[in-house]
């Protein structure tokens, strides 16, 4: 029998304040792993969607914060509309009618139009093109995949695609038609569009997103900008250019006029110009963009990471020191059912010191035993905590679109959360330990 | 032959309040011989107890030898008399002292943690059958008679093949039907094992069936000075 097999059967004996004592570890260690990996998770939805291949958002003045949220996330409202021609300013001669390069078209390497405000359900509609799915990517480079179906054509104006989260709960298939509201869940019910496609998870804000084509988002009732009558001639410039970009596109529907067309924000991938990496142009646009007077650039990443400072990382932090505290008077449970059995244990101590232990046995066995009741009930709460995180994951995952699981884990702390409580329990049982290596064998054996 | 127990010109004795010292021991001389059999017989406070506790090195003699198998625990720090006392000497108490959460076949597996060679669960088996327990291997000490009790303990002070066992007042905490069993169990055992065996007791009957049988008083001149009280200094 070795020591570790002595303190066992010693916390055995003692089954009761043990079991608490070890229940009262393993809820600290519940609430600390259910926090540390809920502010993980917390961190990566909005990491996440910071990185969806493009760099800048150009959206109406305003919280350059709300216009990430609403065009990243797809919470809050949006701030206002810009104009198409904003839009326009960003793209190359090749995808303009005009044939001339817009402003800011060689800072530009993508730029895609969101247009946003209807709603499927509980979802998001956000009207964009082709582009949105062809061109940018979702996270570290990767393209976007399908988890069924294929991307809707620009051609196809009633064209719709899903996230996976969508999908699951909506119950939608490739070719079914669904009819998003105008403006809340309970507006007017729109045209029917159909999908095309449901993409694979992506683990991003994508997931909770209806994506349709703008086109047709443009013809639903109420989503035209009004303009005056001469503008709604034919003849406008604007309408001269549509005629040529509409080129080849044989559809029942007529497109929206480019005069009544507005786009709540614009994703943009930003080009390296010649001896100027991506992020210095996208510096630099940003500086031009907002000193003028019809639109504001917002970096996603900048403006999460100073949410994430600003807000998340504080509570998290304070939320971590509250649950330490509660972990740390745990550990003082260990100290309290030691010294409570301290009576019965001595006459034990006195019985293995006169079998021969030596007094550094007795006091490594009570060491022992408060490392087993930590370790077994640091343990037993980290798997709690998973359980717990495992329980909510569904409802995490469809309301913040990040996976959250079982096997979620928390980066940095949680690895060191069991040997801080191991370490923490050794502090504690020391006094009991030296009590016990104190003990006077003859005085008990009588 | 060298004697397993050897002690000479040993004195024991403790402050009491007041300032003033309490002689418990004070013997000329002692020797065990190996599978030597003996009684101690002393009344109440004559310093039984506390002879055994310096002989098995619990406590530290204030003058004079114990020798326990040719090692001078005088010499010798705390430590180093806890392993002597685990590997030389086994312990028989008059509450038995068994631990109450650990099985029977884990009370002898303790002492054998302790000893200088490794458990040895066979073995441990082996000395509870030879004390015809083979059936009770695993049941704690609360599910056994006193009787039961009382072979654990004797079982678990043969677990590190000691050379001699001290015995405390064995047969005081049972009754008279059960001491006889109690003391031809620790004879026999030790006969068999070839162990020597030391028993401290205040009964004359018990103390009448050893081949060899002191009285206290005879060779604890603290006892004999102070009447059974030991001796102020």
């Amino acid at each position: 029998m070795t020591l570790v097999g002595i303190a066992w059967r010693n916390i055995r004996q003692r089954a009761l304040s043990s079991g608490l004592t070890a229940l009262s570890l393993a809820l600290g260690v519940t609430l600390v792993v259910a926090t540390l990996v809920t502010g993980g998770i917390v961190q990566k939805a909005f990491e996440s969607g910071s990185g969806l291949g493009y760099n800048m958002i150009v959206g109406a003045k305003g919280s350059p914060l709300q216009l990430v949220l609403n065009s990243v996330y797809f919470i809050s409202r949006p701030i206002e509309n810009i104009s198409w021609s904003t839009y326009q300013s960003f793209l190359p001669a090749a995808e303009r009618a005009d044939g001339m390069d817009g402003t800011f078209a060689a800072s530009t390497k993508t730029a895609v139009p969101i247009c946003m405000g209807d709603y499927f359900r509980s979802f998001r509609v956000v009207g964009t093109n082709a582009a949105m799915f062809d061109r940018l990517t979702c996270g570290n480079g990767k393209a976007f995949k399908f988890a069924s179906g294929v991307n809707f054509r620009d051609a196809d104006f009633f064209g719709g695609v899903l996230g996976v989260t969508v999908a699951a709960k909506t119950g939608l298939k490739v070719g079914d038609p669904f009819a998003p509201t105008h403006g809340a869940d309970d507006g007017k019910v729109h045209d029917p569009f159909r999908v095309t496609g449901i993409l694979a998870r992506t683990d991003t804000p994508i997931d909770r997103g209806v994506f349709v084509n703008m086109e047709g988002f443009y013809l639903q009732e109420g989503h035209a900008k009004p303009v005056s009558p001469q503008l709604d001639s034919p003849s406008t410039s604007d309408e001269l250019d549509q005629a040529t970009h509409s080129q080849g596109v044989a559809h029942e529907h007529q497109p929206l006029p480019f005069a009544q067309r507005e786009v709540t924000a614009i994703l943009l991938e930003t080009a390296s110009l010649p001896g100027l990496p991506a992020e210095l142009t996208a510096m630099g646009l940003q500086t031009t963009i907002n000193e003028g007077r019809d639109a504001q650039a917002a970096l996603p990443i900048g403006e999460i990471r100073q949410l994430l400072d600003l807000f998340v990382r504080p509570m998290e932090l304070l939320l971590l020191l509250v649950t330490t505290l509660v972990v740390i008077v745990s550990a003082m449970g260990i100290l309290v059912s030691m010294v409570g059995s301290s009576l019965e244990r001595s006459r034990d101590v006195a019985i293995m010191r006169a079998l021969g232990a030596r007094r550094l046995h007795v006091l490594t066995t009570v060491l022992i035993e408060a490392v087993l009741l930590a370790a077994g009930g640091g343990l037993a709460g980290w798997v709690l905590g998973h359980l717990l995180v495992g329980a909510v994951g569904p409802w995490i995952t469809s309301n913040a679109g990040v996976s959250a699981s079982v096997l979620s884990m928390s980066p940095g702390p949680e690895a060191l959360l069991v040997p801080f409580l191991v370490l923490l329990a050794i502090g504690a049982a020391i006094l009991p330990a030296i009590g016990a290596y104190r003990t006077d064998v003859a005085k008990w054996l009588q | 032959m060298q004697p397993v127990i050897e002690l000479s010109h040993v004195r024991k004795s403790f402050a009491i309040p007041g300032g003033e010292t309490l002689s418990v021991l004070d013997i000329e001389s002692f020797a065990l011989s190996p599978g030597e059999h003996c009684a101690l017989e002393g009344q109440s406070g004559s310093g039984k107890s506390t002879l055994l506790n310096v002989i098995s090195g619990i406590m530290r003699a204030d003058a004079g030898r114990v020798v326990i198998d040719s090692i001078d625990l005088s010499a010798l720090d705390e430590a180093r008399r806890d392993r002597v006392r685990a590997d030389k000497l086994g312990l028989v108490f008059q509450q038995f002292n068994l631990l109450p959460g650990f099985t029977a076949l884990e009370n002898v597996l303790v002492a054998m943690t302790f000893g200088s060679g490794r458990p040895d669960r066979q073995r441990a088996i082996q000395l509870l059958a030879a004390v015809g327990l083979h059936d009770r291997l695993h049941h704690k000490p609360t599910a056994l008679s006193v009787g039961q009790q009382q072979r654990v303990a004797v079982a678990r002070a043969l677990a590190n093949r000691p050379r001699a066992i001290l015995a405390d007042e064995p047969t005081a905490s049972i009754d008279s039907s059960h001491q006889q069993q109690v003391i031809d169990l620790l004879r026999n055992t030790c006969s068999q094992q070839g162990v020597a065996l030391l028993v401290v007791t205040h009964a004359p009957e018990v103390a009448v069936q050893f081949p060899r049988r002191i009285r206290l008083e005879e060779f604890n001149r603290a006892a004999a000075i102070a009447g059974g009280e030991g001796r102020l200094q």
